[in-house]
């Protein structure tokens, strides 16, 4: 998708996709034929707004991970642009590039890979700040500061992330992620280790921060029902693309594309209080090495027509503020 | 505990676990992970065994199946199948009817199949474990279970390896062995929770056909349980805290801590206001508090919750261990 008047225009977005693709090369070209890749992105067309929290989601393999960790830059995109604050992110150098790198932070699913088990709390939240270069006595106070802020006691900061519980690493997480006073914080799958009764302690922290520091979440999860609570605006995404995308409210109240209907009426609902028909989809997520062609999504819907094979539906305002890609929505 | 406990569901039980205790005997100290639980399935029923990390629920499925490693032990306890104790039975006997009258599906499929054998072989196998069949029988009646779990294009299926299945295609093979034999008792350790939720909904959709066995469901998702049981055991740190018909719990939670669980969903709360959450985190296994062991964390807790409560009637066939019982009032 090429067409830039799809994008959900608002007047001062935070940061900007524009057909952004991640291809990557599973099987080098040459003699035996042509390269093959898996189209983790494929052509995302995506506002983040000032203060939000845009929520994604998705099934593994979906490409939603692969998106993060795009904006985070640690994957160049095969084509496509990222646009923070207007600025394009890949032609960036020297102060500008250094600024954005360090206005974009990430929230880690599993702390405990993602925390250096030899490093103490204390460096481990400070350690952005290290390479920043602010004083030491400075850093010591803001170290500290953020520490108690995410619920983390003095003394926890001499002792190394085993000594801790999967809650309270996840704390040091978000301290570690704040520390570099970011505008958008990348958040995948941050509460899915978590234990129910710890999840909601996480993302009530989360909120908080969130108005304390002006910050704007992507918002990265498969739990249907957490997205909902977290976010503003919530995107749904399939084999790559971005398929759905609307208010929170209602893209869970009147979603358009049979994929995100079949994803909503699978969550296991504790209160029974959708009253939604269960669809049990037919089949397995194809292979993003090999998609279908036309809309990604036609190998297991149970409205696919023959249109469906031949072209892919662009993402298109089926109503305001709703995007859908199907040619039925 | 060794009063004894109230029954609660007593229609035909098939499988009684009474006062079941099992222990891990560490350098760091004695754990006990499973510490007096008793819960009866009756046929044809199936149970939900609901709890957070620690809570002790796989460990007191693996004490039913014998798949215990030391240090762990059973203390003390009784696990009755048809009346029968198995703790009695020597491994021999107990061997015979692992596999045939009683299964165990774990979470992971992919550590439960061998990636060197055809599944087809691998299901085979359980088969072949338990009853004599000609080659052709056994290939025949493998892919009839693979079609009646829901497996698309059975027959060439049953060629394939491991690695060439999708995760839910892996666990559907899973469950097809573990059907192999027709076993009276399934029982499932968290057998969708590495599973995307539209391929999660086609296995709960795979459990709920089985109606002919009685199926025991182990997982920290309350959702889950909602969708395919009809009766729940809620489990703290190595305890019963409630139990009762799943409509009854789950509309008339009676425990401190099944209220504060149902509560945390994040699909009950409205967006802005923040979630309900517990405070504080579940206890170290080494450190559990002497009386209940959710008073720590718990807003109703007085100093009676010292002493561990017993399992109080709350309504029929509905159990809670909680002092204030009495007090709480329906809603």
């Amino acid at each position: 998708m090429t067409d830039l008047s799809l994008s959900q225009a608002c007047a001062d977005p935070l940061l900007e996709m524009r057909d952004l693709k991640l291809w990557y090369r599973v099987r080098a070209g040459g003699l035996s034929g042509k390269p093959e890749f898996v189209r983790a992105v494929d052509g995302i067309t995506l506002d983040i707004r000032r203060g939000e929290t845009l929520g994604l989601v998705g099934e593994s393999g979906c490409g939603k991970s692969s998106l993060g960790r795009t904006l985070m830059q640690l994957e160049k995109p095969t084509s496509g642009q990222v646009l923070f604050e207007g600025r394009d992110m890949a032609t960036a150098r020297g102060a500008t590039s250094l600024a954005q790198r360090r206005a974009i932070q990430m929230i880690f699913q599993d702390p405990r890979g993602s925390l250096d088990p030899r490093m103490k709390v204390r460096r481990l939240i400070g350690e952005g700040l290290v390479i920043a270069g602010v004083p030491r006595e400075e850093r010591r106070a803001r170290v500290e500061a953020l520490a108690e802020r995410v619920g983390l006691r003095r003394e926890h900061l001499d002792r190394y992330p085993h000594e801790f519980s999967g809650g309270q690493r996840q704390r040091i997480g978000i301290a570690r992620a704040l520390a570099l006073r970011p505008k958008l914080v990348v958040a995948d799958e941050p509460v899915s280790a978590l234990d129910v009764s710890v999840q909601s302690q996480v993302l009530n922290l989360m909120s908080e921060l969130k108005a304390e520091f002006g910050l704007s979440y992507l918002f990265i999860a498969h739990d249907l029902g957490v997205v909902e609570y977290i976010s503003d605006r919530v995107g749904v995404m399939y084999l790559g693309q971005l398929v759905e995308l609307a208010d929170a409210e209602d893209l869970y109240a009147d979603p358009r594309m049979p994929y995100t209907e079949a994803l909503l009426s699978a969550i296991p609902d504790a209160a029974r209080q959708s009253g939604r028909p269960r669809i049990v989809l037919k089949g397995d997520l194809p292979s993003p090495r090999n998609p279908p062609s036309g809309c990604p999504f036609r190998t297991r819907c149970w409205k696919a027509t023959a249109e469906c094979a031949a072209s892919r539906p662009a993402l298109r305002e089926v109503k305001p503020r709703h995007w859908a890609a199907c040619h039925y929505a | 505990m060794n009063d004894p406990v109230p029954s609660a569901i007593a229609v035909d039980p098939i499988l009684e676990v009474r006062d079941l205790c099992t222990v891990f005997d560490t350098p760091a100290g004695q754990v006990r992970a499973v510490d007096g639980v008793s819960f009866t399935l009756g046929a044809r029923r199936r149970l939900g065994v609901v709890g957070e990390s620690g809570s002790g629920k796989s460990i007191a499925a693996m004490s039913i199946l014998r798949l215990l490693d030391s240090p762990g032990r059973i203390e003390r306890g009784e696990i009755l199948f048809r009346g029968r104790d198995l703790r009695g039975l020597s491994d021999r006997e107990f061997l015979a009817l692992r596999g045939r009258d009683l299964c165990l599906v774990f979470q992971d499929p992919m550590s439960a199949l061998n990636p060197v054998y055809r599944v087809g072989r691998q299901v085979g196998e359980q088969i072949l474990a338990h009853r004599r069949l000609s080659k052709a029988e056994l290939r025949a009646e493998v892919v009839e279970l693979f079609r009646q779990v829901g497996i698309p294009d059975p027959d060439r299926r049953f060629d394939e390896y491991p690695h060439n299945l999708s995760g839910g295609m892996r666990q559907r093979v899973v469950i097809a062995m573990a059907m192999a034999n027709k076993p009276d008792v399934l029982i499932l350790d968290e057998p969708t929770t590495a599973l995307d939720v539209t391929i999660q909904a086609q296995i709960l959709d795979v459990i709920r056909g089985l109606t002919e066995t009685t199926v025991m469901l182990i997982t920290h998702d309350f959702g889950v349980v909602r969708e395919i049981c009809d009766e729940v055991v809620v489990m703290y740190a190595g305890r019963v805290m409630e139990q009762g018909p799943l409509e009854e719990v789950t509309a008339r939670p009676r425990h401190p801590y099944t209220r504060a669980l149902l509560a945390s969903m994040p699909g009950l709360a409205e967006r802005g206001k923040p979630l309900f959450a517990i405070p504080g985190t579940v206890p170290s296994p080494f450190d559990l508090p002497p009386g209940c062991g959710f008073a720590p964390r718990c807003t109703h807790a007085t100093a009676r919750c010292a002493t561990r409560p017993p399992l109080f009637a709350a309504g029929t066939g509905h159990l809670s261990a909680c002092w204030l019982q009495e007090t709480l009032t329906n809603d």
